[in-house]
């Protein structure tokens, strides 16, 4: 069991060292920082397929960093969650790199990008892996502020307006969590998270830890742009260049955010009936104000990022129904956001590589000029607006049939009438972006570059096909031991006791 | 869920003929469109030829097709003319279309085996898949060498793809009921879940919703106007005329009679009656005052839906089954009516009856086959629709004259019927507009020595024609005892007997014919005149000219530009709605720091007082 453990911490030591290595020598040898990269994070694409295996077979695997046992040390926890986790950031970090490759060509610090890059994935995996809070919030703040550089990457004056305003609402958040770490630490004198939980199940529910609790769920609502903590969102993620939005919207807004949320309120606090419909309300609030918001715009981007707001809506409100079934819908739908998502910041990119707009009244008509882009985006928006059989459809359907099997037809239909909205911000994309007359401006364009397409086929066929992920025989590889980690809920602490000793 | 699980193997042949290989053919077509160049009609042709033999023997024999699907009663018929009517779209658009046509082609196929896999299945989550992928594959139709259409094509999708979304809680609600996706299962469950009505009639409204935005009832038929003017004609023929019509009506009847088994004294059979009556008069109103051909054609795919609704919404056995019959009857004339207003668009390339006018001397074949089909639409005996509609007013009329219902109801059975007649009535008026229109009258600059359509574009048209002749005359002894086949319907209400009236009337045009004969009359052929006179393109008189003083009635006026407004179109007024909320939402959206971090505080302030208290 000895490699199997040490794989774990390869996920964070590699994009770490891959990151230093490329600000070192990536001025010298641009294309070798490509190659490096890129090979980095297909590495980790594989070996988040093993750690599937191993969960399968282990169900928990406990690191402890330097041998040191907790609750001294700090330890990695691989369980379900974290393994669904990191399949879906390390899966879509590498059709991001692999976009990247030519897409990055048009600015100038190339290397700068990948090194970015690497850490905000370093940090992802440490939040996913990490089993201590302080260390969670390190990661975090490693994930953080590399997203802040990218979103500034293109150093215009509305990237860096974008960026300062990310920069100072996540710190706040940032800030709040810090302080409810330090006041769980205060309170319980431990940070191991399984320690943590299985001592505040000990004693009365204090105060000071719904306090915490509150602080953290405004922290990790922030970063996961729940409103009324969105603001930042619309901002950041169209400043950035497309693949970093298309990971900022797909990856971080869920590692940073979802995951912990779920992580630290089922696995650790334990969640009561208040706090699952406190989910539920912000779930709705989201979905409806995000998408009102998309429906009205008219920049591509821009409209994409509403629309991860909406859909972070849609999470929360299968997480807060908190039966086996919203949960399984929930967590679907977020491994399924995380691959349309970026499949269609991806394509707003491959628009604004070949027209130089994000405007989508200045395009029209280039579906016949742009075939691969034009079918991929179509097969995205059919699959954020729920259209069967396209993957989103699956999740929302689970979360819809969840919601009124849990008694809450209110629920079911507040999510219809958001899936109705989404489609019809996601008709207006294709009647203005490819549909329609050809505007005269574009008769010369060709599509986008061979790699490009290869990664936006590649996220197409995912959309397509995903609903085989939830039938039987290929769910309990894929999402059950996740569903099972969230629903068996504070009894995390004895599966991690229980397998460190 | 985990009754879901789709076995491969235990997928039935007859399944992988109807269903996958039309897909997979369609997805071949689409994924490499250059390498089937030469080869692509005759692969398609063959696929369709091969389904619809395969859908004739599967509606004969009644092979046991596995667990997730069945053939009866309902579905047969339905299987049929699917094939059927992919079969004539693929005829007809050989001509019709100059490129790219395997890539209609494929959506064609797409559709079929769809819809076959819809309507064979009695799967709920099955169904609701396929009925999901038909929305996709209506968009791409739409959208098919038409970009004109964009607009319109986001329109449709928005309303069907919206009823899709409610059809996912219907079928909700039921499996969270009865745990279950299957149709027999659900329905004999239902009965002992009585405790639950409410539930259950919410359910029944999200199915009554996906289904009248397929078929295009009021009010969520504004998307087949709005397509209308702009879309390919094979598409207008081949999707909101024939197999919408076929899927959103058989989809209505499955649930009415087999799921929910609703009750002829509910409140839902009187409102679907009062919605079927209501949309038989206001898209018949509609109709009338239209100049463009496809605008006018169009309305009355809306307006005959009404006579289905009012048909199954009587509940009564030969109201359904009248229901049912007028849905293949319409799928026939109504396609028959699209293409020969194709054929003509093709020559003349309008469809504006202003500017047509005398084309019977030169396309006598088109001309004759919309004859009959506008006489079929009518209701004119002996054609099709007049049997399908006589059979739906004896439905009503026995309701009507029912005396276990209570005033009320027969009340709104009276207005229903009274609608019904109207519109048949108004129906004919509007088509007279039509037939004079283009057809009939002096010709127009445009209509000046054109020739008859292609022979691939004539034969579909000529072909439905007799359709409506076949099943005008043997209605009761041809399609009701051998296609639509009831199980046990007494069909005893007053069937009128159409070849008797065939052969009187035939022996009147005789008699006539051998009058004429024998008065020795000279016969001088000229060009049409008024007055004496060959009048000029521009004086000369138009069909339409006889319908303005419709739009002038001052009431009737006012309501028609309420309607052009779109004030009652659910779409526009939904879009108003939510166009409003977003103004106050982005209001809020300043863009200033300061007033985010200020809502951050309000949200933590709110969260505190809810979870800590």
């Amino acid at each position: 069991m000895r490699w199997e453990l040490n794989l774990l911490c390869v996920f964070i030591v590699l994009p770490l060292a891959g990151a230093f290595l490329n600000s070192l020598v990536a001025r010298r040898f641009r294309k070798f920082s490509t190659l490096w990269s890129n090979l980095i994070i297909f590495i980790l694409f594989l070996l988040s397929l093993v750690t599937l295996k191993f969960v399968n077979q282990y169900s928990v695997l406990v690191y402890k960093v330097g041998g040191w046992s907790p609750p001294f040390g700090i330890t990695l926890v691989l369980d379900g969650l974290s393994a669904f986790m990191l399949l879906a950031i390390n899966l879509i970090s590498f059709t991001i790199t692999l976009f990247s490759i030519n897409y990055m060509e048009k600015f100038t610090a190339k290397g700068k990008f990948y090194t970015l890059f690497l850490l905000m994935v370093a940090g992802m995996n440490g939040v996913v892996l990490t089993g201590d809070i302080f260390n969670l919030f390190v990661f975090l703040e490693i994930a953080s502020i590399a997203s802040y550089a990218l979103v500034a990457f293109g150093t215009e004056k509305d990237e860096l307006e974008a960026a300062f305003k990310y920069i100072v609402m996540s710190t706040v958040a940032s800030m709040f969590v810090l302080l409810g770490i330090g006041l769980l630490y205060s309170y319980a004198s431990t940070l191991n998270m399984a320690d943590l939980s299985s001592y505040l199940a000990q004693t009365e529910p204090a105060l000071v830890v719904k306090f915490a609790a509150v602080l953290f769920l405004f922290g990790f609502g922030l970063k996961a742009a729940i409103v009324p903590f969105h603001a930042w969102l619309p901002d950041a993620h169209p400043s950035a260049p497309a693949p970093i939005s298309a990971a900022l919207s797909g990856l971080v807004i869920k590692a940073l955010g979802v995951y912990v949320i779920v992580r630290m309120f089922f696995n650790v606090f334990g969640v009561t009936s208040e706090i699952l419909g406190v989910f539920s309300v912000l779930g709705i609030v989201s979905m409806m104000v995000g998408v009102l918001l998309a429906l009205g715009q008219w920049d591509f981007k821009r409209l994409l990022a509403y629309h991860s707001i909406s859909q972070v809506g849609y999470i929360m409100l299968g997480l807060g129904l908190g039966t086996p079934l919203g949960i399984l819908g929930g967590l679907f739908h977020l491994f399924n956001h995380s691959v349309f998502k970026p499949l269609l910041f991806l394509n707003s990119g491959s628009i604004e590589y070949i027209t130089g707009t994000r405007k989508l009244n200045e395009m029209g008509g280039l579906r016949e000029k742009l075939p691969v882009t034009a079918n991929t985006s179509f097969i995205a928006s059919m699959s954020i607006a729920g259209i069967p059989p396209f993957n989103g459809f699956w999740s929302k359907l689970i979360i819809i049939i969840a919601c009124v099997e849990a008694g809450r037809i209110g629920y079911g239909f507040w999510a219809v009438l958001g899936s109705i909205l989404t489609l019809a911000s996601f008709m207006k994309v294709q009647k203005y972006a490819f549909f329609g007359k050809l505007n005269e401006k574009y008769t010369q364009i060709k599509e986008a570059p061979f790699l490009m397409q290869v990664s936006m086929l590649f996220l197409a066929l995912i959309c397509v096909f995903g609903g085989i992920l939830i039938l039987p025989g290929v769910r309990e590889y894929f999402i059950t031991p996740a569903v099972d980690v969230v629903v068996r809920g504070i009894a995390y602490k004895d599966v991690v006791i229980g397998a460190i000793k | 869920m985990n009754n879901v699980m789709l076995n491969i193997s235990s997928i039935n042949i007859n399944i992988w003929i109807t269903c996958l290989l039309p897909i997979v053919t369609g997805g071949v077509f689409l994924v490499f469109p250059k390498c089937w160049e030469k080869m692509f009609k005759l692969i398609t042709f063959l696929t369709i030829v091969f389904v619809f033999i395969c859908q004739i023997l599967i509606f004969i024999k009644r092979p046991f097709l596995g667990c997730n699907f069945n053939i009866d009663n309902l579905n047969g018929f339905v299987l049929i003319f699917l094939g059927l009517f992919s079969l004539i779209t693929a005829v007809y658009s050989l001509k019709y279309f100059s490129s790219k046509l395997s890539v209609f082609y494929a959506y064609v196929l797409f559709a079929l085996g769809v819809s076959n896999f819809t309507v064979l299945t009695n799967n709920m989550l099955f169904l609701l898949i396929g009925w999901g992928i038909l929305g996709i594959v209506l968009y791409l139709l739409i959208n098919y060498a038409s970009p004109e259409s964009a607009s319109a094509s986001k329109k449709t999708f928005i309303i069907v793809g919206g009823a899709d979304a409610f059809l996912i809680i219907g079928i909700a609600i039921l499996w969270s009921l009865t745990k279950s996706f299957n149709f027999n299962e659900i329905s004999s469950s239902l009965s002992g879940l009585g405790h639950y009505s409410g539930l259950i009639n919410i359910s029944f409204i999200c199915f009554i919703v996906a289904a009248i935005a397929k078929a295009g009832a009021f009010p969520l038929h504004t998307w087949i106007p709005e397509i209308s003017p702009t879309t390919s004609i094979p598409t207008l023929a081949f999707m909101p005329a024939s197999l919408d019509k076929l899927l959103g009506i058989y989809l209505l009847a499955r649930c009415m009679i087999d799921i929910f088994k609703i009750s002829p004294m509910s409140g839902f059979s009187l409102a679907l009656v009062f919605l079927g009556g209501f949309t038989v008069i206001a898209a018949v109103m509609m109709a009338l005052v239209q100049h463009n051909m496809r605008k006018l054609l169009s309305y009355h795919a809306v307006s005959q839906v009404g006579y289905m609704l009012i048909g199954l919404g009587s509940m009564h056995p030969i109201g359904i089954l009248g229901g049912l019959f007028h849905m293949l009857n319409n799928t026939i004339y109504k396609t028959c009516l699209f293409l020969s207003a194709g054929n003509v668009e093709k020559r003349t390339n309008t469809t504006d009856l202003d500017k047509l006018g005398g084309l019977a001397r030169f396309m006598p074949l088109t001309f004759t086959a919309m004859l009959i089909a506008s006489l079929s639409i009518s209701g004119v005996p002996p054609f099709n629709g007049f049997y399908s509609k006589w059979m739906v007013y004896q439905g009503v009329i026995i309701r009507l004259t029912d005396t276990s219902f209570s005033f009320f109801a027969r009340g709104v059975y009276g207005v229903a019927l009274i609608f019904a007649l109207l519109g048949s009535a108004l129906t004919l008026a509007s088509f007279l507009k039509v037939m004079f229109g283009v057809f009939l009258g002096q010709r127009s600059k445009l209509t000046s020595g054109v020739k008859e359509a292609d022979k691939t574009m004539v034969i579909p048209v000529v072909f439905l024609a007799l359709l409506c002749i076949v099943f005008g005359l043997f209605g009761e002894s041809f399609v009701l005892k051998y296609l639509i086949n009831p199980i046990s319907v007494n069909l005893e209400y007053g069937l009128w007997l159409p070849q008797v009236v065939m052969i009187l009337m035939l022996f009147a045009g005789t008699l006539g014919v051998i009058a004429f004969a024998l008065s020795r009359s000279k016969i001088r052929i000229v060009d049409n005149f008024i007055g004496g006179e060959v009048l000029s393109d521009e004086v000369r008189p138009r069909a339409t000219e006889f319908y303005i003083s419709i739009r002038e009635n001052g009431v009737l006026g006012s309501i028609y530009n309420m309607a052009e407004k779109k004030i009652f179109d659910i779409y526009e007024v939904c879009l108003k709605i939510v166009f409003g909320i977003i103004r106050v939402l982005r209001y809020l959206h300043n863009g200033i720091l300061p007033t985010y971090l200020v809502w951050c505080l309000i949200g933590v302030l709110i969260l505190f007082f809810k979870i800590i208290k």
